[in-house]
């Protein structure tokens, strides 16, 4: 077990739900952190009598939004003037992040609710949502769906599976590694019925 | 292409993804863990009721030795009675934390934890 989920998990069992909603929330801001696995933890912890499950989701998902919600809004207000002053004005000015822009506002559903199942992803584009202005509640609508599924089915896997939790993370890994190949296939798709309609 | 039934593709190409991944990764969970799930026994076997654990390999050093008691189902001061744990934290202290101050590897505390538990579960299995 790596290093950055062993600590994440002894401050689970340490700091109970305030540790996992730091996590979900660093975790959907910006942070590189395990939450896909500690989300999964919790769940069997829960199911082990250490936690509680309807806790767990509620806090989980509490976290989720907000770190999404934070994150797009501080891109919203404040990203493209410091992305500007730090030396991206070329990159935000250029005609790639027009066409990133569009294919995020063609298929922003699908992009926004399928990468709240991929960790890494997840907070990039919320930033972008923020960055090219996105609608709010067209972002809040499918962000709140995706980290309610999100939130659901890690949650209650863990609590499902209990003590074997541990055998599921590479797993979750692979499966987010798939949504994305479905994300891309989903675009393509769609752009190619476009054009031949 | 209308929006509407460009919406209707879009949920249903998720939906599909979604459910076929979802079946992958449970037939792998599955396949790699020697299991048959029988979901309605499960769920009726241990809804609303904490799952406890016997195996002593679960211990890991991340683990709290108020976790272990609790999941293990251990008298509250068992743990610090028999391994003689003087730490003013207990029981919240992770293994690692309890073996980097007095000094040991991690790998020792977690064989003498382990040990201490064998015996635990054997004696409340033999007064069952």
């Amino acid at each position: 077990m790596d290093f950055l989920l062993a600590t994440t998990l002894s401050y689970l069992l340490l700091y109970n739900y305030v540790a996992l909603f730091v996590v979900a929330f660093l975790a959907a801001f910006l942070f590189p952190l395990p939450s896909s696995a500690a989300l999964l933890a919790s769940g069997a912890f829960a199911s082990q009598g250490f936690l509680n499950i309807y806790a767990v989701l509620i806090v989980a998902l509490a976290g989720n939004i907000l770190g999404d919600l934070t994150g797009y809004f501080l891109a919203q207000q404040y990203g493209k003037e410091f992305l500007m002053k730090i030396g991206f004005r070329k990159i935000i000015e250029s005609k790639s992040f027009i066409g990133v822009e569009k294919i995020l506002h063609d298929n922003s559903g699908s992009t926004i609710f399928i990468t709240r199942f991929v960790g890494e992803i997840g907070p990039l584009v919320n930033i972008l949502s923020g960055l090219t202005k996105m609608p709010f509640r067209k972002f809040f609508l499918y962000e709140a769906t995706g980290e309610l599924v999100y939130a659901l089915v890690l949650g209650l896997l863990g609590y499902y599976v209990g003590s074997t939790w541990q055998n599921l993370t590479g797993t979750i890994e692979l499966v987010g590694v798939g949504l994305i190949v479905i994300l891309t296939a989903i675009i393509f798709t769609k752009r190619y019925f476009r054009k031949s309609f | 292409m209308s929006k509407r039934t460009n919406k209707i593709i879009t949920i249903v190409m998720v939906l599909i993804g979604a459910l076929s991944w979802a079946y992958v990764a449970f037939r792998v969970y599955e396949i790699r863990s020697h299991r048959n799930f029988a979901w309605r026994s499960y769920l009726m076997n241990h809804h609303h009721r904490p799952i406890s654990i016997t195996d002593v390999s679960y211990i890991s050093s991340w683990m709290t030795f108020d976790y272990i008691t609790k999941v293990f189902k251990l008298p509250a001061t068992y743990l610090k009675d028999t391994l003689k744990i003087n730490d003013s934290k207990y029981p919240f202290v992770t293994l690692e934390q309890y073996a980097e101050t007095i000094g040991t590897s991690t790998s020792a505390i977690i064989g003498s934890t382990q040990e201490v538990l064998r015996k635990y579960l054997a004696s409340s299995t033999l007064q069952q």
